[in-house]
């Protein structure tokens, strides 16, 4: 079965990995939809533009010969988190794989710090602007995405074989969690500061062209995709002890994935560019209240 | 001049605001001013240099003067010396008072740099383009390049067109020379950034994210413009005016021709009045839409710059319903306008207007619920109203500070004394109270039209002839979507002897380092935005031929077409 679950995780990774770049083209329909203009003439379109930038000459950035070898390591790390996050759907019943789940959170962290160290050896000032704004906000994210993904999963779990109100009210809370921790970190509006001001500091991926930055950009997808697949396994957690991950709940959840990640690039859609300090600030203030509730809970005794 | 200078100064006051300061420079320069004169709502005062500092230390902290613009002009050839134009707006009585202060080749005048702030880039422009000296102060280049060669001075009358396009070519041909090529394309690189539309250069000191100080460092492409009117006939040069900016071109034609209209005299006929009026307003409208377009944009909400940008495209077609252009509408002529509007566009106007009206309202009001919108507009790059005042500034930027400074209300103009309409000032001098102000003059714009379209009287669209004649002065200013666009003519006698263009964003950008510090680095593009800058550029690069001698000027687009090997 153990071997069964990991061919098929690796199936399902190989088919899911061609899926952001078309969820991207969807979400620019949509966005175009709503902005009254046409938008991109296919839903293919950003497929059409990767694989044009990957038939670019490869320019290495000055004093940044570092920088394709740390964005194929950020690609990399992030397909074996989509992996890794397939692997928990797949195997999400009763109970849950904690070492693949810390493995999984634990790589999202590494991809998105790799593509930050990428940005930062370029030594081009905006890089570096861009680079600083995105650690500030990554540093405070980290703690809402770990607290958010664990919670709403073992509580999501827990909903099935010890139903209370106030285990439900955790449960939808550590998911308010979760969505906010993982739609900051997929780099949407309001929070899409590192490659924010482009009118004068062009953030992180001034120095990418070409290939790097067709290979940067396809990551930053999969990493938004990943995302959305977590937010999906966290909501059909508690339907998991119902009805067995294939062929009924992991369908529903690749399904539900999608949702989330056109449901995020509309609400992007929606809104303008906050500030680095505001950012962080609204952020603070949103996990400190939203824990503290979390905490309360916990202790009167889920 | 006599000493007995009170009946005079009664003869030529508009008002106690001109006769109070008449008075003082008269009691301290009496013996300097060598002729006063009054003509419409411009009061002149000739005076000798020398005494030209203490004249205007005696009235520059008058709250309602402001400086409006200044020309130097080379008349050597019709009196031998050189003359400045300090024109000054008394804007609570609508007065222009103009220092005409005549320069002896060599002679030095006085900088007033620190009385009037804003006269800081006009000082370095006169010597730049005309070679005139500043005692008490710093001198660097301002408009002209830094390698550009000393003691040549593209205004003085001497140095024609043809040289100064022939001036680099030269240095290109050595260059060529040496790079043993047959052909050879200077394309110009300036401080462009890809985000940037127009050639500008902000040096921003920033701590952290704090700006600390800022420099500006313009004028990348200057096109020589009011030397290229020298040689142009009265009629063609509304073309040219029109093309100094591709925003708000009209204002440049309609301000050109009312100068000369004022020089000369020339009775306007009430219709076409009423349709430069209309055509002006349809332009502020179009120029609003354009920039709160581009503040959405830059504060990353694209939602709001995509659908302001489709309201805009309404303008845009009422534009050409009204003119037959887009833009550069190409209707303005000395005496009147080309083009009339008939009866039966008046329906179609009137129901542009009301979906504007009700379009741009919900735009609003959803741009700004978006929080991130009013929460980065608010408080930021805040401009003081002692600053604005003290710097001289127009427009939205200044009446975002509080002071109500409208040329169509001070200065009237046109149709605009028909008309009742709202001047929004707002206090905080923030980036939202600009912000406000647009979006207010947008909708007062709405019903300045439908009043006009109303009321459009009959008769003939231009006056049926005019006399030219040679070196009278003429005034035409007019509040363009950016501030108050002010031109300075010296009349000759088939076109103009001297034409003094002074943009809005001429004034205003000399606030926008005040207003830059203590900002964050992610607020600075929107607070430089705020002041809607129109730098007006263009691309030209030069293509010289060795072998068949020929020099061609491509535009870049062109050029890049070649390169592609499309032809």
């Amino acid at each position: 079965m153990e071997a069964l679950t990991i061919l098929l995780s690796l199936l399902f990774t190989s088919i899911l990995a061609f899926l952001p770049p078309l969820l991207d083209g969807i979400e620019r329909k949509v966005r175009a939809k709503i902005q009254s203009r046409f938008g991109p003439p296919t839903f293919l379109q950003t497929w059409y533009d990767l694989l044009k930038l990957g038939v670019k000459e490869l320019k290495i950035p000055l004093s940044g010969e570092s920088a394709a070898f740390l964005v194929m390591l950020s690609l990399i790390i992030t397909l074996i988190s989509l992996y890794a996050v397939v692997y928990v759907a797949l195997t999400l019943s009763t109970s849950i794989d904690f070492i693949v789940l810390a493995m999984l959170l634990v790589l999202v962290a590494a991809s998105h710090s790799l593509g930050l160290v990428a940005s930062a050896t370029t030594s081009n000032p905006f890089a570096l602007i861009g680079s600083y704004r995105s650690i500030l906000l990554t540093i405070l994210n980290e703690l809402g995405l770990v607290v958010g993904s664990v919670l709403s999963i073992l509580l999501g779990l827990r909903l099935v074989t010890n139903y209370s109100i106030l285990t439900l009210a955790t449960y939808l809370l550590s998911l308010a969690v979760l969505v906010v921790a993982t739609y900051v970190s997929s780099g949407r509006l309001p929070f899409d500061i590192h490659e924010a001001e482009p009118e004068l500091a062009s953030g992180t991926i001034i120095e990418f062209s070409g290939k790097i930055l067709g290979f940067y950009i396809y990551s930053h997808l999969l990493t938004r995709y990943v995302l959305s697949l977590l937010v999906a396994v966290a909501i059909s957690t508690p339907f998991t002890a119902v009805f067995s991950p294939l062929p009924a709940v992991f369908p529903a959840t690749l399904l539900l994935s999608a949702c989330v990640y056109l449901a995020y690039g509309v609400v992007a859609t929606l809104l303008g560019r906050t500030r680095v300090d505001m950012g962080v600030r609204t952020l603070f203030m949103y996990y400190l209240l939203v824990l503290t509730v979390l905490v309360i809970f916990t202790w009167i005794g889920i | 001049m006599s000493h007995d200078y009170s009946k005079l100064i009664d003869e030529l006051s508009r008002g106690h605001r001109s006769r109070a300061i008449l008075s003082k420079i008269l009691e301290v320069c009496g013996d300097s001013v060598l002729d006063l004169s009054r003509r419409n709502i411009v009061i002149k005062i000739v005076i000798k240099a020398k005494c030209l500092r203490t004249a205007l230390e005696n009235i520059y902290k008058e709250h309602d003067l402001y400086l409006r613009t200044i020309a130097a002009s080379d008349e050597r050839s019709r009196e031998g010396l050189f003359k400045l134009y300090y024109v000054f707006g008394i804007d609570s009585e609508g007065t222009n008072l103009v220092f005409e202060v005549p320069v002896a080749e060599g002679a030095k005048v006085d900088t007033i740099s620190d009385l009037f702030r804003a006269s800081d880039w006009y000082e370095l422009e006169a010597h730049d383009l005309l070679g005139i000296e500043f005692n008490g102060r710093q001198m660097s280049r301002l408009v002209l390049p830094e390698d550009w060669p000393e003691n040549l001075y593209p205004l003085r009358k001497e140095v024609s067109v043809e040289e100064l396009k022939k001036m680099y070519q030269p240095q290109l041909i050595s260059r060529v020379s040496e790079l043993g090529v047959e052909e050879v394309v200077r394309i110009p690189v300036g401080p462009y950034h890809p985000a940037l539309h127009e050639p500008e250069y902000f040096e921003l000191y920033v701590r952290g994210e704090k700006v600390v100080d800022a420099r500006y460092v313009g004028f990348m492409v200057h096109r020589g413009i009011e030397k290229l009117a020298e040689s142009m006939k009265y009629d063609q040069v509304p073309f040219l005016a029109e093309r100094i900016c591709g925003i708000c071109g009209f204002v440049h034609s309609t301000s050109y021709v009312q100068a000369v209209e004022d020089a000369l005299g020339i009775e306007v006929p009430e219709r076409a009045h009423f349709i430069r009026s209309i055509v002006l307003e349809v332009e502020r409208i179009h120029s609003h839409l354009l920039w709160l377009g581009v503040a959405l944009h830059l504060l990353g909400y694209d939602t709001g710059f995509m659908h302001a940008w489709r309201i805009r495209e309404k303008v845009m077609v009422l534009a050409e319903l009204l003119t037959g252009s887009r833009k550069t509408y190409g209707i303005d002529l000395v005496g009147g306008v080309k083009k009339d509007i008939d009866k039966d566009k008046i329906p179609r106007i009137k129901e542009t207007l009301n979906v504007l009206r009700k379009e741009f309202k919900e735009l609003v009001d959803v741009a700004m619920s978006v929080p991130q919108v009013k929460a980065r507009l608010t408080g930021t790059g805040v401009l003081p109203r002692g600053e604005a005042r003290a710097y001289s500034l127009v427009g939205p930027t200044v009446r975002g500070s509080g002071i109500a400074r409208d040329v169509r209300k001070d200065y009237t103009y046109a149709a605009y004394h028909y008309v009742s309409f709202k001047v929004p000032v707002y206090t905080e001098g923030d980036n939202l109270a600009r912000t406000l102000v647009r979006v207010d003059e947008v909708f007062e714009s709405i019903s300045i039209i439908e009043q006009l379209v109303d009321m459009m009287p009959g008769g003939p669209i231009k006056a049926e002839r005019w006399e030219p004649q040679p070196m009278r002065l003429g005034i035409g200013a007019v509040e363009a979507p950016r501030g108050e666009v002010i031109h300075v003519v010296l009349t000759d006698l088939y076109g103009p002897y001297r034409w003094r263009v002074r943009a809005p964003t001429y004034q205003n950008l000399q606030a926008v380092p005040i207003m830059l510090k203590g900002v964050d680095l992610a607020d600075a593009p929107l607070t430089i935005a705020s002041i809607d800058p129109c730098f007006s550029c263009t691309d030209r690069a030069v293509i010289i031929n060795l072998r068949s001698g020929s020099v061609k000027t491509l535009p870049i687009e062109v050029i890049s077409r070649r390169v592609r090997g499309n032809g």
